[in-house]
């Protein structure tokens, strides 16, 4: 029996580990080089064609390892390079209001789950959670085979917000397709690794994760809109009101959000996109404001009332919050402008 | 990718060149001859090889052509062969490396005598 046809279809299963590019550029000829050299060895016996299969295994980590590192060393160029088209993918993008949609879609996602978190049905809330959360990985598993889209970074944002803020959740008597499930740690994590193994299987590449990274070098911005997320989660949470008063206050902060947001995706110009976050932000967190300001949370919960405050120390400390949150989601912003006026030489 | 000098080359590049410096080669024929070339020091496998050679093609130290051996499958097979480039740098090495050894032949003869 002539083991080579077999060995070399093995071969090609292999080799399809290697990034794309080298695989579509040399796999055809790697394979007839493997044919070639198999079929001579075992024309000599069955140790020297051992020793081929062997040289084979025993360089292949080292290659796999070289290649990949080289095709990242030239994408690492390529984005220097490419930066002047950063323009005109934003003109591009721009058009693309289903693009918006979808990156717009989490926000409202988890403002109505966080609503239906406040109705007192024994775990409605939680499943609520966990179907968010599976959409918004099957949305950044799309994405990221779809070559990163910038609304991946809000599907992005949402599942790290979700999964690092369920990370210590507690479901006592939940069950999942039989499986109880009373604390979840780092379980909650494994969907999200799993996403992005599933896009690097399927793309059989690191280019989905590459294309993030570029899709962040080229524009800073995409890092205070996945940090948008953090602050949209905290600004929709309501912590464990319940009161149905606090509705109001969800949909119009869930309104809010969702338009900045859109408004951010749909715009071309970076200094629009800063101004659509840091309106969505300030007007979130006035209503956040006006809320615990009208709301009498402390009677809520049976707490002491508190003595009363001068109005203008409200004030200042609504600006000292505003000026620290919006410090840290304008930092990437701020830093990437710094870095485009030293690359111009402005 | 950084730019990296020409010489001097590694052994792995310098055999490549080496052997596709008489006539053009496929990749089956440059493992053979870096072999034989090399007395058996350097055997490339495949993944190594196409990795250099993928290299060497970006830096234009060789280029593609058609296969000039008789292919036995229907498919175009594709061979390499050096440019004026790599011919360049191939000569520049073995400049260097004949440099090299008689610096250090001479060295040797005259502490002996």
């Amino acid at each position: 029996m002539n083991p080579i046809p077999s060995m070399t279809r093995l071969y090609a299963k292999i080799i399809r580990l290697y990034p794309r590019s080298f695989r579509e550029e040399f796999g055809e000829e790697m394979q007839v080089a493997f044919r070639e050299s198999a079929a001579e060895a075992h024309a000599m016996g069955v140790l020297p064609l051992a020793l081929v299969c062997l040289r084979e295994i025993v360089h292949f980590p080292a290659s796999l390892f070289q290649e990949f590192r080289y095709e990242f060393e030239r994408e690492e160029m390529n984005m220097a390079t490419n930066e002047n088209l950063e323009s005109q993918l934003k003109a591009d993008e721009s058009t693309l209001y289903w693009d918006a949609l979808a990156g717009v879609l989490p926000f409202a996602l988890f403002g109505i789950a966080s609503m239906i978190g406040k109705l007192r049905i024994p775990f409605l809330g939680i499943y609520a959670d966990l179907v968010f959360y599976v959409i918004v990985l099957l949305g950044l598993l799309i994405g990221l085979i779809k070559g990163v889209p910038r609304w991946t970074y809000s599907y992005l944002g949402w599942s790290l917000v979700f999964a690092f803020w369920s990370s210590n959740m507690g479901t006592p008597g939940l069950k999942i397709f039989g499986f109880q499930i009373n604390y979840w740690t780092w379980q909650i994590w494994t969907p999200f690794l799993a996403a992005i193994g599933i896009a690097l299987l399927w793309t059989r590449s690191l280019h989905p994760i590459r294309q993030l990274v570029r899709g962040i070098w080229q524009d800073w911005i995409l890092v205070s809109f996945t940090i948008y997320t953090l602050f949209a989660s905290f600004l929709l949470g309501y912590d464990e009101n319940r009161h149905p008063y606090l509705f109001l206050f969800m949909i119009a902060s869930m309104i809010i959000l969702s338009t900045s947001a859109w408004f951010f995706l749909l715009s071309i110009d970076t200094r629009k996109q800063a101004l659509s976050l840091l309106l969505g932000f300030v007007l979130a967190f006035a209503v956040s404001y006006i809320c615990d300001a009208t709301w009498d949370w402390h009677a809520y919960y049976g707490y002491p009332k508190p003595p009363a405050e001068a109005a203008y120390v409200s004030v200042l400390r609504y600006v000292a919050f505003l000026v620290f949150y919006g410090g840290i989601l304008f930092l990437p912003s701020l830093l990437d402008g710094m870095r485009r006026g030293s690359a111009t030489g402005e | 990718m950084k730019n990296q000098p020409t010489t001097p080359l590694t052994e792995a590049t310098f055999f490549i060149l080496l052997s596709l410096s008489p006539a053009p080669k496929h990749g089956y024929a440059i493992m053979k001859e870096v072999k034989v070339l090399s007395k058996g020091r350097v055997i490339f496998s495949t993944g190594t090889l196409y990795g250099a050679l993928r290299r060497l093609l970006e830096q234009g130290w060789i280029k593609r052509v058609s296969d000039p051996e008789p292919n036995p499958t229907d498919r175009e097979r594709k061979a390499y062969t050096l440019t004026e480039k790599g011919r360049k740098i191939a000569n520049a090495e073995i400049e260097r490396l004949r440099s090299l050894v008689a610096t250090a032949e001479q060295h040797t003869s005259e502490s002996t005598s």
